[in-house]
């Protein structure tokens, strides 16, 4: 069952607890709705703040707005309309629990947190144009947290942000972040943990402390599952949850490969699952037979992420069969271990994407992939000047990733629940010691304190990457040449088809010898198919 | 600025050095920020802080394009009072690669 929300309001809206019954109950967060005679307030909200409780929500708003539950550890998507002033404010949470998607349409405002959604009404009134910045991001997968989408006249409510809409004369919209990185900075330990040791053990009293919030948060009988791979980060998760509810109370998800790509490795998780006693649901991916699909035939329109066609659509269809309605996962639980790197930069998140694409362009040479045009668009310092700052306590590219699943994840009733990205878990990982030199899998230095927990294979470096890539420009031609030919990006003159067909015929070209030009070549020839068959314009 | 900047010699022969412009951007809130920004060191893949007076040397190398030795050293002296510490962060930004050093 979708847990997706689609609606529009205008100024005149007259009930407003029916558009919170177009929220339908995700778990968590909790669904909300006050109102008096000042206020209309719905949407989702969830605290994990003793000093925050969900009881005092309307009075919480009053006394500081969304600025202390934005800063804090609290799920929400939330619309408060103040009835006096006809001015209506959405607030979302700072580790983006939802996409909020947004479009201006004569005297109102859609809101939808599927994609698909809202581009079938705004076609409905206009026609497409891209958004240059967001169909640049889309291509190069270069997640960003901004206002903007693949399309010009959608826009996406930032995380730890609000928008205010004003209705009178007209409607207009503004944007502000309530991120205070600095003050989350000053209110955390300044002390490092003497030993490694140390660290371990603070990290596991503090997600347990994270993951036991959550769970009494979420009402009984709830179909629970933990996402779990041969990797520390959820088997970590899946362990407290064990310890906390008991091994029978939830399943473990997982998927694995029939050979070594990555760290999926089906023995690994089962000794890990039998260690704790664990029920386990695992489904094997075969990307290479994945890639070697008919891709033509099974292409949606609609689709960004084609993940009906793709060998990893697999594991969603396995999880749509057990459909858990909550999903705990390990996501984000690299940022641990590099986050006093990251909120020293986390302002600089704008320059760290430009890095990002001149990494991704020069130095991974995916430039080949594009023309010059193209690439004075991508590497245009303008670009991310006019970008507006929404800065995160955890790494900006991951969120919106997780962000992004969590949308595909809807459209069957699961959510994930992400317990690294816990304030104190976070403080944890800042009094994390530094060291002088980098250590390959540090990560395995503190796990090795944590043998109650771990199997000793987890500890084995893992082989494997994602050479799998390379059958896409392999097996996939008669697409590839139906794209080129009706190409989008083509008709602006952001790739040449002349070129990217002699790629193609050459078997010594990068396309089959480099994994990430490949991948990134699929990326391209999904974009330009999401144009093609969705007739959008660019504005160039 | 320009008058600070462009040599009046002949620097054909002379070493001269210009910024990285993939191992930096300059935005507009910088200035919010307190002209401080972020540079990419390549060489050691890591992020480094750049504040004054080094950010104000930095961005004037931006609009100078490539400078003579000379003209690096006046921007110094232009933007710091404690030149001998700055020559050194300038050194340090070259051997990371951030300016480069050409002959």
């Amino acid at each position: 069952m979708s847990t997706h929300f689609s609606f529009t309001f205008s100024s005149s809206t007259p009930f407003f607890k029916r558009l919170s019954e177009q929220f339908k109950d995700v778990g968590l967060p909790a669904k909300v709705f006050i109102e008096n005679s000042d206020f209309a307030i719905w949407g989702y909200f969830s605290s994990y703040r003793p000093d925050i409780p969900e009881s005092q929500l309307a009075l919480e708003l009053s006394r500081y707005g969304l600025k202390r539950i934005a800063n804090s550890d609290c799920d929400y998507l939330l619309f408060i309309w103040d009835k006096k002033l006809k001015k209506l404010t959405v607030g979302l949470d700072n580790t983006m629990n939802f996409l909020c998607y947004f479009a201006i349409l004569d005297n109102q405002v859609v809101f939808s947190s599927r994609f698909s959604e809202i581009k079938k009404i705004v076609s409905g009134y206009k026609p497409l144009i891209a958004d240059m910045d967001g169909l640049l991001n889309y291509i190069l997968q270069a997640w960003h947290p901004t206002e903007r989408t693949l399309l010009k006249s959608v826009k996406t409510v930032p995380p730890g942000s609000v928008v205010k809409f004003v209705f009178e004369p007209n409607i207009y919209y503004q944007i502000e972040s309530l991120i205070d990185i600095d003050d989350f900075l000053s209110s955390l330990p300044k002390d490092e943990f003497k030993d490694d040791r140390g660290f371990a053990k603070a990290l596991e009293l503090a997600l347990t402390e994270a993951v036991a919030r959550r769970l009494e948060k979420i009402p009984q009988g709830v179909h629970l599952g933990c996402e779990i791979s041969s990797g520390f980060d959820c088997t970590f998760i899946a362990y407290i949850m064990a310890k906390l509810i008991g091994p029978k109370s939830f399943y473990c998800y997982s998927f694995y490969f029939p050979k070594g790509y990555g760290t999926e490795s089906l023995n690994i998780i089962r000794k890990f699952a039998a260690k704790h006693s664990l029920r386990l649901r695992a489904v094997k991916l075969y990307p290479e037979q994945g890639y070697a699909r008919n891709y033509f035939k099974l292409w949606k329109d609609d689709d960004l992420l084609q993940l009906d066609a793709d060998y990893f659509g697999d594991y969603i269809k396995f999880l749509k069969r057990y459909s858990p309605r909550l999903l705990f996962t390990g996501q984000h639980g690299d940022e641990t271990y590099s986050l006093k790197e990251w909120l020293m930069l986390a302002k600089y998140a704008r320059q760290i994407s430009y890095f990002d694409h001149i990494r991704w362009l020069k130095r991974e040479r995916q430039a080949i992939l594009f023309t010059p045009k193209a690439l004075d668009l991508m590497l245009d310092k303008e670009r991310f000047n006019k970008r507006r700052r929404y800065p995160l306590f955890v790494s900006d590219m991951n969120v919106v990733e997780t962000a992004l699943i969590n949308e595909i994840y809807m459209n069957f009733g699961t959510r994930q629940i992400s317990p690294y990205l816990d304030s104190r878990v976070l403080a944890v990982g800042m009094r994390r010691r530094l060291r002088d030199n980098r250590i390959y899998d540090e990560k395995q230095i503190y796990a090795r304190y944590l043998s109650h927990i771990f199997v000793p294979e987890m500890f084995i470096p893992k082989k494997g990457g994602t050479e799998f890539a390379l059958g896409f420009p392999r097996n996939q031609k008669p697409l590839i040449s139906w794209v080129m030919k009706n190409s989008v990006l083509a008709q602006y003159g952001l790739i040449d088809p002349g070129k990217i067909m002699q790629m193609m015929s050459d078997e010594s070209s990068p396309l089959y010898k480099d994994e990430f030009i490949a991948l990134a070549f699929e990326y391209l020839v999904k974009a330009d198919w999401y144009l093609i068959k969705n007739k959008i314009s660019l504005p160039i | 600025m320009p008058g600070v900047l462009r040599s009046k010699k002949s620097d054909i022969l002379t070493m001269n050095y210009r910024l990285n412009h993939d191992a930096i951007i300059f935005l507009d809130s910088d200035a919010y920020d307190g002209y401080k920004t972020v540079a990419y060191d390549g060489k050691n893949d890591k992020m480094l802080e750049i504040s004054p007076p080094l950010y104000f040397i930095l961005k004037a190398l931006e609009s100078a394009g490539p400078v003579t030795k000379d003209d690096l050293e006046k921007l110094i002296e232009t933007f710091s009072s404690n030149n001998s510490s700055v020559e050194k962060a300038v050194n340090d930004l070259v051997n990371k690669g951030i300016i480069f050093k050409q002959g």
